[in-house]
């Protein structure tokens, strides 16, 4: 068998058995590792900070998951996917908890100082009669350029305003016409 | 040299492999994870690229992304400027996934390479989107010089951009920037038609000949400001796309006679009169932009790309009433087909590679993903006992053939997975064009759907003539153009009550493939790129005088187009389908074992 | 951990980015949302053991 064709049908000819084991595998990995974690937790809870209760039950959850997860993974099957929805819904609260006093500091008060101001970083206003929405490209992108994960903004060729159904300056098109071939 | 190109984190991920120019393998992620328009990183296709180029560890010398992150997230920044206080909820929706995943492009391409065991790379580099659109249109075009018109909904600024190429060179020369953009535009309706945005905007396009443009005044009324040269600003007052989570809002609603469609109810005349409406300003728009194209560069040929180059209307359009003499459109026009441009702008562009110019594109007919051999499958079905036959080489085609014209639905399973949204007869349903009541076979029995687009068709390139008004190769089914005169049939015109009853009308004498307005989305198949395809066809055609045949990409709806023998098996057993071609072998339905699944699995698959 | 190596390259993009455009505001705002978006994610990894904690 090709490689190529193998590697395919490995990832995508499994079978309900495939799955279940590889669900197995999943959850007794997931549930090791939070078992060992909550045992550790647990144990400095009781012997360093001394939260006696809070530690010894910390260390009897965290005993119950390891051996659940070593003898019995699929028991952990449950309790880990609620684990999951709620550590994703606690998420979903941190990031409302944590971005709207952003938004309320920040991005409202920025908004209204550029409206104030009539500046529109998003250009909205209608186009006078005769002018073209085209921007020009006045520079090139190249080798340097390519390796930066952002391009240079050129503000000020969002401002011009050329006429409709004017052309794009010749000298940008006679940077490739001078590199490329003869016309076809 | 090893270039890998990805597209990733929007939608259509995908990723391709380059080596020394060839383009070797591309593919899209949904593919393999069987999740339509799967957004994630191409963690499948990437391995499937490196596997069948042989890629050895520490070989890659650059892996190219098809846009530039840091612009786009200060694109989103100051869009939240913008409309703040407004755009809460999109503000905390995009910020975690940009902090968590969309700016650590470089250590997620590390790492996947790695896990992928093709050791460390050599660059990173990052095209602008418009770029990459641009490069995956002309590079992989069969022209030496030409124009190039890229169009979608957004990259980083660009909404549309227009460029010059010449032989290994590109240049972008004019851009339009966000928030005015044509693709959003048409999504705007696509969702107010109550059709699913980056999915249903074929839909629009289909839904479009029912209606009447009586919408068209409005809209360029208040909506688009179209210049002369193409370019256009939108009126942001009606739309909810840069504050909310919908694309229209209530004022769009009270210019268009009420709320938005919801999904899945009836359709009724205003959405066939807004598909109408919005489809004629898209094409008007395309038109106005080829001709400034054509004024701008002084070319004659035209290169497109984009998601709105996948509007074949539009292409048709521009090839028929528009200034250039021929016009290539990328077949992966939309973002998965940005992973192949951006790893042809970095060989061409930047590594100074030059072209090969022999008349054909580079694309190879789309014919770039995995491919199954025929002992392979054999050992897989024979491990499973499903009941098959061995044809030689002739013979299979013959029996095809035979099937299709006995009125036989055949899945036609061969070769290399198609690259793109469209199957173009490798992972293709197949059935006679002739037949009038084929098409809601298809619909109901296959698809298990019910729909008001007609089928397309493969014919013959050498003989679309005799069946379509077509002059030039449409080998990626991305033009349309009018079935031939004399193939049409009186009609009379249902009341429009039954949209359903109007499609299934027999309006020629391929009715299966003909469209309310006679027209039809074709794809030539061409002996060079498809032999086997090409000569079931032509064996069709010795048996029945007609060189066309349906061809409907092999899925149900809602699932990606399958791509594995595998795939293929359960895609044909869950179907009413007859005949399974899966290379040399031919499965008949009636001699399959039973086929047992938990629960219904149409329960999985998301609507469309 | 494998993202700090990244997070060099990152702030330095951000950096250049901003020295390039003038855009200096963004430096501080990307600063800010990185720290928050490490807290959202650590909040949404630990929950499950806050939750047993408490």
């Amino acid at each position: 068998m090709s490689t190529a064709s193998r590697q395919v049908w490995n990832w995508r000819d499994d079978t309900p058995t495939r799955r279940r084991e590889a669900a197995v595998a999943r959850l007794r990995r997931t549930g090791l590792v939070g078992g060992v974690v909550a045992l550790v937790a647990g144990t400095v809870l009781n012997l360093v900070l001394g939260h006696v209760i809070v530690g010894r039950l910390l260390v009897t959850l965290g005993a119950l998951q390891t051996m659940a997860a070593l003898w019995r993974p699929h028991l952990l099957a449950s309790p880990l996917r609620w684990l999951q929805r709620f550590g994703q819904l606690v998420g979903a609260g941190l990031a409302w908890l944590l971005l709207t006093p952003l938004w309320l500091l920040v991005f409202v008060p920025v908004g209204w100082w550029l409206r104030l101001r009539r500046r529109d970083p998003l250009h909205r206003a209608p186009l006078a009669a005769g002018l073209t929405a085209w921007i020009p490209r006045r520079r090139s992108s190249d080798a340097a350029s390519a390796a930066r994960q952002f391009q240079d903004e050129d503000r000020e060729a969002r401002e011009l305003e050329r006429p409709e159904c004017a052309l794009p300056a010749p000298e940008l098109l006679a940077e490739v016409d001078d590199a490329g071939g003869p016309s076809a | 040299m090893n270039i890998l190109g990805i597209s990733a984190y929007y939608h259509d991920s995908a990723a391709c492999l380059l080596q020394d120019g060839r383009l070797v393998a591309a593919a899209q992620e949904e593919r393999f994870t069987r999740r339509k328009h799967d957004a994630a990183f191409p963690r499948h296709a990437l391995r499937y690229c490196l596997a069948e180029g042989g890629v050895s560890r520490d070989a890659v010398d650059a892996v190219v992304f098809y846009d530039k992150p840091v612009t786009k997230f200060v694109r989103i920044l100051k869009t939240a400027f913008a409309v703040a206080p407004r755009g809460l909820p999109t503000f905390v929706q995009a910020v975690p996934t940009w902090m968590r995943r969309k700016l650590w492009i470089p250590a997620e391409i590390a790492t996947e390479l790695d896990r992928a065991g093709a050791g460390r790379c050599g660059r990173v580099l990052f095209t602008e989107h418009h770029e990459a659109h641009a490069a995956s249109a002309f590079f992989a075009s069969p022209f030496e010089n030409a124009a190039i018109l890229t169009l979608d909904g957004v990259g980083e600024w660009a909404t549309s951009s227009l460029s010059a190429g010449r032989g290994n060179r590109l240049r972008l020369l004019e851009e339009i920037h966000f928030p005015h953009s044509l693709g959003l535009l048409y999504s705007a309706f696509t969702y107010f038609c109550g059709f699913r945005v980056n999915s249903g905007e074929y839909k629009l396009m289909g839904l479009a000949p029912y209606g009447e443009p009586r919408y068209e005044h409005t809209i360029r009324e208040h909506l688009i400001d179209l210049r002369e040269d193409g370019s256009f600003r939108l009126n942001l007052d009606y739309f909810d796309y840069l504050g909310g989570l919908r694309m229209t809002n209530a004022r769009f609603a009270d210019l268009f006679d009420g709320p938005p469609r919801t999904a899945e109810s009836a359709l009724t005349r205003r959405e066939c009169d807004l598909a109408r409406s919005i489809q004629a300003v898209t094409e008007d728009a395309v038109l106005r932009m080829a001709r400034h194209a054509h004024r701008a560069t002084g070319d004659r040929r035209l290169c497109l790309a984009g998601g709105v180059a996948l509007n074949c209307v539009a292409n048709g359009r521009v090839l028929r009433e528009g200034p250039f003499d021929e016009l290539w459109i990328q077949p992966a026009a939309g973002d998965a087909g940005g992973a192949v441009g951006a790893a042809l702008h970095a060989w061409h562009q930047l590594e100074g590679g030059d072209r090969v110019l022999d008349g054909q594109d580079r694309m190879a007919g789309a014919y770039l993903g995995p491919a199954f051999s025929d002992a392979d499958i054999a050992a897989w079905l024979d491990a499973r006992d499903y009941s098959y036959t061995t044809l030689g080489a002739g013979e299979l085609e013959r029996d095809a053939a035979r099937r299709i014209a006995a009125g036989e639905v055949v899945g036609l399973f061969q070769g290399r997975m198609e690259f793109g949204p469209r199957a173009l007869g490798n992972r293709s349903i197949v059935g006679d064009a002739r037949s009038p009541r084929m098409q809601s076979v298809l619909n109901l029995k296959i698809k298990y759907r019910e729909s008001f687009r007609p089928f397309a068709p493969s014919v013959l390139a050498e003989r679309a003539h005799e069946c379509f008004d077509l002059d030039a190769p449409s080998p990626y089914m991305l033009l349309t153009a009018p079935v031939a005169r004399e193939r049409w049939t009186e009609t009379k015109d249902e009341p429009f009550d039954d949209i359903i009853a109007t499609v299934n009308q027999v309006r020629s004498d391929i009715p299966a493939v003909t469209h309310v307005d006679q027209s039809a989305r074709i794809q030539t198949v061409h002996a060079e790129t498809n032999p086997r395809y090409h000569r079931i066809i032509s064996e069709f055609a010795e048996l029945t005088g007609c060189p066309t045949v349906i061809n409907t990409s092999f899925n149900v709806r809602g699932e990606p187009i399958v791509c594995t023998p595998s795939d293929a098996y359960r895609c044909f057993m869950r179907t009413e389908m007859d005949t399974l071609v899966l290379g040399n072998h031919v499965l008949e339905k009636s001699a399959q074992p039973a086929w047992n699944e938990d629960g219904d699995w149409r329960d999985d698959l998301p609507l469309d | 951990m494998h993202y700090l190596r990244y997070l060099g390259r990152l702030l330095a993009e951000i950096g250049a980015y901003a020295r390039r455009n003038k855009a200096w505001w963004l430096v501080p705002l990307v600063i800010v949302m990185l720290v928050l978006g490490l807290l959202i994610v650590t909040g949404q990894a630990a929950a499950p053991f806050i939750y047993t904690l408490f």
